[in-house]
């Protein structure tokens, strides 16, 4: 069983949460995405080296749609409905309706600007 | 969206479509390896060759070639070329793949069009001559999120045993791939290395704690979000390297990013970290779990 070290930084903006290296961030609205059916989970990151990922899950996944653009992965639930972002290592995000981004950690890259973080 | 014969075409469907077969191939036998080839040669009207299939690497590289380069060098390629050519590479049976669904192509075409893929994922790199047909077959392929060759675990192109070792689409030899992911290489030879490439990103595994006691270095900003570290050395574009340091929630521990060394504070590194300035927004996290 791992154990979960928490602790929590309450404070700042409301709709912007973390867990671990990946943000979550709600959104009053999003252009430009194709939103596409949600089925059994939605991966948003994945460690290589751990193998654990950061994943959303319902009970409800006819209520939700997913869609992806190069910064990162959106999430729309409906109202009423919910889901959880969880991952092995971190406390679980409970979702409820609205517009979400799903975004990886980018680290400076002096040859190429910015790349993505693995875990 | 194009249009094509009455029919609404994605073409990025296509290319992330046929990028993904190109490089997840379906592991074929030997028989199936041979079969392929045989009907390649068949259906250019050549006769039934050898097939000499190799499934690792260093076997392929270490062959003794110079005994068949006559045989190379009057390779029937061109006459097999001049019938698959049109079908050959990925992004061909890609454009067939949309004409395909566009019923631009009888269904006979279709139907070669299937073959040609199964001889194209069996395998990677082949040489045809006269008598002989030498295959090395598709290898495993390892990539990161971004679509470059990447892996911290095994060679990013593996067949069997042997392969070809990359990080974040950067290629190393075996022994320095091994001391980097282990992280065993110390500082000064990861400062060392004479490929920027290579040395960039050998240092981001020795990791900021490790730069920080090695080479010093200074807090150059705080806020209630982290801290500013700026190194006492230098990056391929002459500015002293700057890390993000903060404590991980799940952790305790500190972690290090490597951060732009033009921003001024911690929050500012998060921001750009986090792409956040794209939805208007700066770091200032409600939750951290």
């Amino acid at each position: 069983m791992i154990m979960k070290k928490v602790k929590k930084y309450i404070g700042g903006d409301k709709n912007q949460n973390y867990q671990g290296d990946v943000s979550v961030i709600r959104l009053d609205s999003i252009k430009n995405i194709v939103f596409k059916p949600f089925k059994k989970e939605l991966k948003v990151a994945l460690g290589e080296v751990t193998g654990h990922s950061h994943r959303v899950i319902t009970k409800t996944p006819e209520k939700l749609s997913w869609g992806q653009d190069e910064n990162g992965y959106y999430l729309k639930i409906e109202d009423g409905a919910k889901a959880s972002l969880v991952h092995e290592e971190h406390e679980t995000h409970e979702l409820d309706g609205g517009i979400y981004f799903f975004g990886s950690q980018w680290e400076y890259d002096p040859l190429e600007q910015f790349r993505k973080v693995m875990d | 969206m194009i249009e094509i014969n009455g029919h609404k075409i994605d073409p990025q469907h296509y290319i992330d479509k046929w990028i993904k077969w190109a490089l997840e191939p379906t592991l074929a036998t030997d028989n199936e390896v041979t079969e392929n080839v045989q009907w390649l040669y068949k259906n250019a009207g050549l006769k039934k060759p050898k097939v000499v299939i190799f499934r690792e690497w260093e076997e392929f590289m270490k062959y003794d070639w110079a005994s068949v380069g006559d045989s190379v060098r009057d390779s029937v390629w061109t006459s097999v070329g001049a019938s698959v050519e049109a079908w050959y590479w990925a992004d061909d049976l890609a454009f067939a793949d949309v004409f395909t669904d566009t019923k631009v192509l009888d269904e006979k075409k279709v139907l070669e069009l299937e073959k040609y893929k199964k001889v194209l994922s069996s395998q990677r790199l082949a040489i045809y001559t006269d008598d002989v047909c030498y295959v090395l077959v598709a290898p495993v392929i390892r990539r990161n999120e971004e679509g470059k060759l990447n892996s911290e675990s095994s060679p990013s192109c593996q067949w069997g045993k042997t392969g070809l070792y990359y990080l974040n689409g950067v290629s190393f030899e075996k022994g320095l791939w091994e001391s980097i992911v282990n992280k065993t290489i110390s500082t000064k030879e990861a400062i060392s290395l004479e490929n920027q490439e290579q040395k960039t990103i050998a240092m981001r595994f020795v990791g900021g704690d490790k730069l920080f006691c090695d080479l010093g270095g200074k807090v150059r900003s705080k806020d209630k979000y982290g801290e500013l570290i700026e190194l006492d050395y230098k990056d391929v574009n002459n500015d002293n390297v700057v890390y993000y340091r903060s404590l991980d929630p799940s952790k305790n521990e500190y972690i290090y990013l490597l951060t732009d060394p033009k921003v001024e504070t911690p929050q500012e590194a998060m921001t750009k970290a986090y792409k956040l300035q794209v939805f208007n927004l700066t770091y200032k996290p409600s939750l951290r779990t």
